[in-house]
């Protein structure tokens, strides 16, 4: 037997309307402010790469002549290996270099990625591969990889 | 009670963070979810915070993710605010809407903390993708709920305000 107060532990209410077309409108604006306007306002393209930890820059790569700017502060922590058109770099979070982030650059197809990573989360590895801007953030070890030379609102969620 | 379903919670939320994420990183359905809005209706509002609170912090602990306390406590708390107020406050909004209303608006205060926290502006581009998601996932602990509560006998309904005879 259901109490009064029940009333609206169903499935359905009439009110539910105003608040599912909020909801649409909510999202339809998100989608206008960050995906349609900066779409239309980005014209810049791609030059190269910015990999930064925790505010600091690792190294810089640029698409053009396929060269590395590798911070000095970074210089231990960080390994380059080329297969084939594809850089792997490897960036290490700690002195023993246990921890570690491998981002693969692809440079046929101008496009960089997060390949692999040994933290636990491991989020970042599950991110499309950077072509047209946007950023990918590995949270435990605040390792960022933006591009370079444009406006970077465009997410990788299209592969 | 609250124990049970905090350790429901925690549990949920440490085998959902085995799988790969929906679509986007950080999008999940938000299975735990239903334990938590579980409590709210058959126990009470404190009961159902508190059992956020354990899930937050103990699955993100163990899931080794202690960062995500700073933005997914926040998000909950607000989220779950937002949803009770809807529930039972306003008393016309059924379980399922507010489930989906407390989704997307928790995704994007995840994200919008996330942003804040890590100095990445950039991501809150993801939101409107996140959101997406987050009414999948609000449908999705609506409609549980909802079962749950439907088939539940009325008898183990702690909450005084939906079974006249509390028997705890």
């Amino acid at each position: 037997m259901e109490s009064k107060g029940k009333n609206n532990l169903k499935l359905f209410c009439k009110s539910d309307i105003l608040v599912y077309a909020f909801i649409i409108v909510a999202i339809a604006l998100l989608f206008l402010f960050f995906i349609i306007i900066p779409a239309r306002v980005e014209n810049r393209k791609t030059t190269g790469i910015l990999v930064e930890q925790n505010g600091k820059t690792v190294f810089t790569y640029t698409f053009s002549g396929y060269t590395f700017d590798v911070s000095k502060a970074f210089s231990d922590y960080v390994e380059i290996t080329k297969t084939n058109n594809t850089h792997t770099v490897t960036v290490f979070s700690n002195e023993n270099k246990t921890e570690y982030n491998v981002i693969s650059i692809d440079n046929t197809n101008k496009t960089v990625k997060m390949s692999d990573t040994n933290c636990r989360s491991g989020q970042c590895t599950y991110m499309h591969a950077l072509s047209n801007g946007g950023i990918i953030y590995c949270a435990p070890r605040a390792l960022k990889i933006s591009l370079v030379g444009n406006g970077g609102f465009t997410p990788a969620v299209t592969g | 009670m609250c124990a049970i379903l905090s350790a429901l919670a925690t549990v949920s939320f440490i085998i959902e963070s085995l799988f790969p994420p929906l679509f986007l990183p950080g999008a999940r359905m938000g299975v735990s979810n239903i334990f938590i809005l579980l409590c709210a209706i058959i126990i009470d509002s404190k009961c159902a915070f508190i059992a956020l609170t354990v899930k937050t912090c103990l699955g993100s602990l163990l899931t080794g993710n202690p960062f995500a306390i700073i933005y997914s406590l926040p998000a909950g708390i607000f989220s779950l605010s937002v949803q009770l107020a809807l529930i039972f406050l306003t008393k016309k909004i059924s379980i399922v809407c507010a489930s989906v209303f407390g989704a997307v608006l928790n995704v994007f205060t995840q994200n919008v903390i996330f942003c804040l926290v890590t100095n990445t502006v950039a991501y809150l581009a993801y939101s409107p993708y996140l959101a997406l998601t987050g009414i999948l996932g609000g449908l999705v602990v609506g409609f549980a709920v909802y079962l749950i509560i439907k088939t539940l006998p009325t008898k183990y309904i702690i909450k005084n305000e939906y079974n006249e005879e509390k028997i705890i």
